[in-house]
Formats: structure tokens, C-alpha cells, sequence
């Protein structure tokens, strides 16, 4: 396994099972969803673990559910500090959201009121999922089509009081970023810097779809030149910080997906020379 | 959390399941700042989530249900949705662990659905938990987990792949068939093998079930020999004491 987590690193993919292991082109290291390693076995397991062999490995979760009513699932943190563990994650990221309310699973990254309440029950939850996970927390800032009654905070001013709260980092997903500028009439680089981007460890880049009056968030193209530009401004003010590329809907080969990978690898050597020789 | 939060939650969640409209979660909220029509997508997203999700994992039945009328297939996600709600499902194909079982009790209602629903389901449902299961000990053949037995009423394997290759492929006749599903121990490749008589009886043995009489009548020696051909193509594992010299 690299020792490094820095540079651009993409999602492994079961689309990409067969192709992963035999490319010789650059990955820096790989980012899973845990859902579909924690107590999964057969082909998933093996994969992982041959990828372990040449990769760095971290975990981004989809369903702790870190601003959700529900108590957190203690059986499921334990099975997922063993996978922390195993891949000898830095961190542990998941979205600031919620994805359940009594037990029943909605299959998505539902938005909370943007108030004080929803602050101090998610920085609350966020500490004890830290604490469980013996990591730190990264949270997503999520993408949000409509802002939930009771909300009398910016979305900026509410990830910013959540990870001060909970004092976490922060995984910085431009694209929502420019999804919900665009999707709320708002100046999306003003978005970008209204988060608490001197907190951000990790970086998502992705494509999205654009449906009728919305853009949705789904993963399922190449990132846009918007979005690229975004992502120059913040590592020039931020500097180089590990960066993703999503690709989880309509996935191409993985050549397709390497490519934009060079994209903000030429991106990150541009906006920050000297990078890859920082410690 | 508190009183506030609490009642967010209660009424998203009575929305998110279609329960109640965005407008009634409203009057109970307080308006979204978006407006009513961008808080009422998140019902569609949830619902359409649930759709992908079945629609992947059941490829075949929303084949046969458009086949067998226009807005069927909506109907059973909706309907599956609200009779199992979805809970503990953190890995979304568990979703489909029971829509097998709700396929039997809709056509138990109502005589449209035909059998082979059900059965497609359930196929579907064992050949997905056969390929995820947790690793096994080498030694625990992983009955219901990595290795399935199963009758059905029809000639399932084959329309599986026919339907796959061919939404138009023809229902077939009833034909009673036993299947054994397995991930294979030797290579973790998902297979299937029709058992004869004798390879029934190794399956009965290794779960220390009674024998009907006709399984009990045959010979020890080719029981033996079928458990043998199973180790050999992964559907049991090797045992490492003899079957019965444990207490």
C-alpha cells in the first residue's frame, strides 16, 4: 500500500473490476463506499483486497446518516471500524445529511433545516461516529434541491457551525457546490468561499445532469468547465488538497475516468507547483 | 434532539413515503423557502430511487409486468414500498429481500400476477445474496447464504437468461425443477447444478436433516459419493471431521 494520501485518486467501481488491476495508468489511490464492503464478501472482498496491495484506500460512506433522528447503528460502526482499520483509513467521510427517519432507509442524502437545532443534534452525532470510528469525520457538503422549512441559515453558515461544533473536516464537493448555486439563483464561486474550505482534507469533483429546471446531482458525466475553474480557485487559495473524481452513474471505462483524473492532477500542478514534493 | 427537529423528521418522513403531500408538510412545517414544488421533489427522488433500485435487482420482473399491463410495475414498487417499508437496508439491495414474498401475497389477492413472479424474484434474491455474503469459514458450507436449494414450479434458470436476452421471450410451460445456487468454494464463481437423488440426500446430510423415505433407501456409498463431487465443484466445502463424530 502507498503511504501517501495526496494527489487524485478515483472511486473503485465494480464496473471496473476487471480493468482496476491490469491499468498501468496513474491512480494515486482509491476512495470506496463502505456499504458495499462491510460485511460483503465474494468478489467485492477479493478486489479490495488486491487493490489494498498497490493502493491507498479510504472510506466514504452514504448511509451513517450523520444528521438523522435514528440512534447510530452501533453493529454497522463496529463493522466499519474494522474496515477502517484494515484499509488504515485517515479519516472516515460521510455526507451532512440524513438518509433514514425510523429505521426506514430513503436510498438518498436528504437535507437538513439549515437552523441551530439541526447544528448541535448533527456536530453531536458527528463527535460520537468520530469517537466509534477512532478517526477523524469529514463532512460533505451535500447537494440540496429545496431549502427545508425551519432553515434560517446560508447553507455556507451551517456546514461552517456544524464542523466548528463538531470540530471535523470538511470534504468539499465542488460540484454541489455548483449545483446548488445554479439551483438557487446564487453566484456559485461565492458559494465555494461561504464554506469552511480552510478545513476541507479532500476534494469531489463530478459531473451532473441537468433536468428540466434543476440541475441533479447524479454523477453520471464529465465534471463541467465551471466546476474545473471552481476547483483551480480554491486549491490556489487552499492549496493542494486530495481530490476525487465521482463517477457513479452511465460509468465509462476506466480509461474515461483516468482522464479526468490527469485533468485536475495538471489542474493541481498548475495552481500549486511543487506539490507532489510537499511532505 | 428536540421538539422541533423531532416534528421535521415525523413529517418528512410521512412525505418521503408518500403519505402526505408537500403542501400538508408544509402547513405543518412552515413553508420551504424554495417553494412548495421544489419541496414536493423530494417524494419523486425517493420514489424514483426505489424504482432504480428494484428495476436492477428484478430486471425480469419489470419485463413481465409491463408485458402484463401498462403501470404494473409502478404499481408493485409503490405498493411493495408501503406494505415492507424499507428498514435496515444500508446496503440499498436489501430493499429487495422480501419482494419476492410480497409478489405471493399480491397474486394471492388478486389472480393477475402470474406464479412465475414470484419465483423469478426469488431466484433473482438467492443469486444476489449467493455473490455478497460475507466470507464464510472454510469449513461452514453457508446454507442460505453462499449456497441455496430450491424447487420451482417452472424451468427458472433458462427464462432468466432467455428474458434477459429478449424481453419478448415466451413464459415458459410448468416445469418442476430443483436448483442448487451456490458461490463456488473452490473459485467464488456463482453457479448452478441440478442435484441427482443421491446428491439430495449428501445436501439433507450436511444440514443433519431427517431423510424422506426415498432418500434414506439409498446406497451410503453413492450419498458419499455425491458429497465427494459437491467438494469437488465448490457447491460444499470440505469438512474437516467426519459427518456425525461431533457431539
Amino acid at each position: 500500500m502507498a503511504d501517501e494520501f495526496k494527489g487524485v485518486g478515483i472511486g473503485l467501481r465494480h464496473e471496473h473490476f476487471d480493468e482496476i488491476l491490469e491499468t498501468k495508468r496513474r491512480v494515486d489511490w482509491l476512495e470506496i463506499v463502505p456499504e458495499n464492503y462491510v460485511d460483503i464478501g465474494g468478489r467485492a472482498s477479493r478486489i479490495l483486497d488486491a487493490c489494498l496491495e498497490r493502493w491507498r484506500v479510504i472510506a466514504h460512506g452514504v448511509s451513517v446518516s450523520l444528521g438523522g433522528p435514528d440512534p447510530l447503528d452501533e453493529d454497522y460502526l463496529r463493522g466499519l471500524l474494522r474496515l477502517c482499520d484494515k484499509i488504515e483509513a485517515p479519516f472516515y467521510s460521510d455526507h451532512l445529511c440524513y438518509s433514514a427517519i425510523d429505521g426506514i432507509e430513503f436510498l438518498d442524502l436528504l437535507p437538513l433545516p439549515f437552523n441551530d437545532e439541526a447544528v448541535e443534534h448533527s456536530a453531536q452525532r458527528i463527535e460520537a461516529v468520530a469517537d466509534r470510528l477512532e478517526r477523524q469525520v469529514l463532512v460533505e457538503n451535500i447537494t440540496y434541491y429545496a431549502t427545508m422549512p425551519g432553515s434560517h441559515l446560508q447553507p455556507g453558515a451551517f456546514v461552517t457551525a456544524v464542523a466548528e461544533a463538531a470540530d471535523c473536516g470538511l470534504l468539499l464537493d465542488v460540484n454541489n457546490v455548483y449545483c446548488n448555486a445554479k439551483n438557487h439563483g446564487r453566484d456559485p464561486m461565492t458559494m465555494l468561499f461561504e464554506l469552511p474550505w480552510e478545513r476541507a482534507k479532500q476534494v469531489h469533483l463530478a459531473g451532473h445532469l441537468e433536468e428540466g429546471p434543476r440541475l441533479l446531482d447524479n454523477h453520471g458525466a464529465p465534471v463541467v468547465d465551471e466546476v474545473w475553474a471552481m476547483y483551480r480557485a480554491l486549491l490556489e487559495k487552499a492549496g493542494p488538497i486530495p481530490t476525487l473524481i465521482e463517477w457513479d452513474t452511465d460509468i465509462p471505462a476506466l480509461d474515461r475516468v483516468l482522464d479526468e483524473a490527469d485533468r485536475a492532477r495538471a489542474i493541481m500542478d498548475e495552481a500549486c507547483p511543487g506539490w507532489e514534493r510537499e511532505p | 434532539m428536540n421538539a422541533s427537529l423531532q416534528a421535521f423528521f415525523a413529517e418528512m418522513e410521512s412525505l418521503l413515503m408518500g403519505r402526505q403531500t408537500a403542501l400538508e408538510a408544509e402547513q405543518a412545517l412552515g413553508p420551504s423557502p424554495s417553494g412548495t414544488q421544489n419541496f414536493a421533489f423530494y417524494r419523486t427522488l425517493i420514489d424514483r430511487n426505489y424504482h432504480k433500485t428494484l428495476r436492477l435487482l428484478f430486471p425480469s420482473i419489470k419485463v413481465l409486468a409491463q408485458r402484463t399491463r401498462e403501470g404494473l410495475w409502478t404499481e408493485l414498487v409503490r405498493g411493495f414500498v408501503a406494505a415492507h417499508p424499507p428498514r435496515g437496508c444500508r446496503d440499498p439491495n436489501r430493499l429487495g429481500a422480501t419482494f419476492s414474498e410480497y409478489l405471493a401475497e399480491v397474486r394471492e389477492a388478486k389472480s393477475e400476477l402470474p406464479q412465475i413472479l414470484e419465483e423469478l424474484a426469488e431466484y433473482h434474491w438467492i443469486d444476489y445474496v449467493a455473490r455478497t455474503s460475507t466470507n464464510i469459514a472454510d469449513d461452514d458450507d453457508g446454507f442460505e447464504r453462499r449456497l441455496f436449494i430450491r424447487q420451482f414450479s417452472y424451468p427458472i434458470p433458462a427464462f432468466m437468461r432467455a428474458v434477459t436476452a429478449d424481453d419478448a421471450a415466451e413464459v415458459p410451460e410448468p416445469q418442476p425443477m430443483l436448483v442448487v445456487l451456490y458461490r463456488s468454494a473452490v473459485n467464488g464463481l456463482v453457479r448452478i447444478t441440478q442435484p441427482t437423488a443421491a446428491g439430495l440426500a449428501a445436501l439433507a446430510k450436511r444440514q443433519a436433516l431427517p431423510l424422506p423415505p426415498a432418500l434414506a433407501e439409498l446406497d451410503e456409498a453413492h450419498v458419499a459419493l455425491a458429497d465427494t463431487k459437491f467438494v469437488e465443484m465448490g457447491v460444499l466445502t470440505q469438512q474437516s471431521t467426519e459427518p456425525g463424530a461431533e457431539d
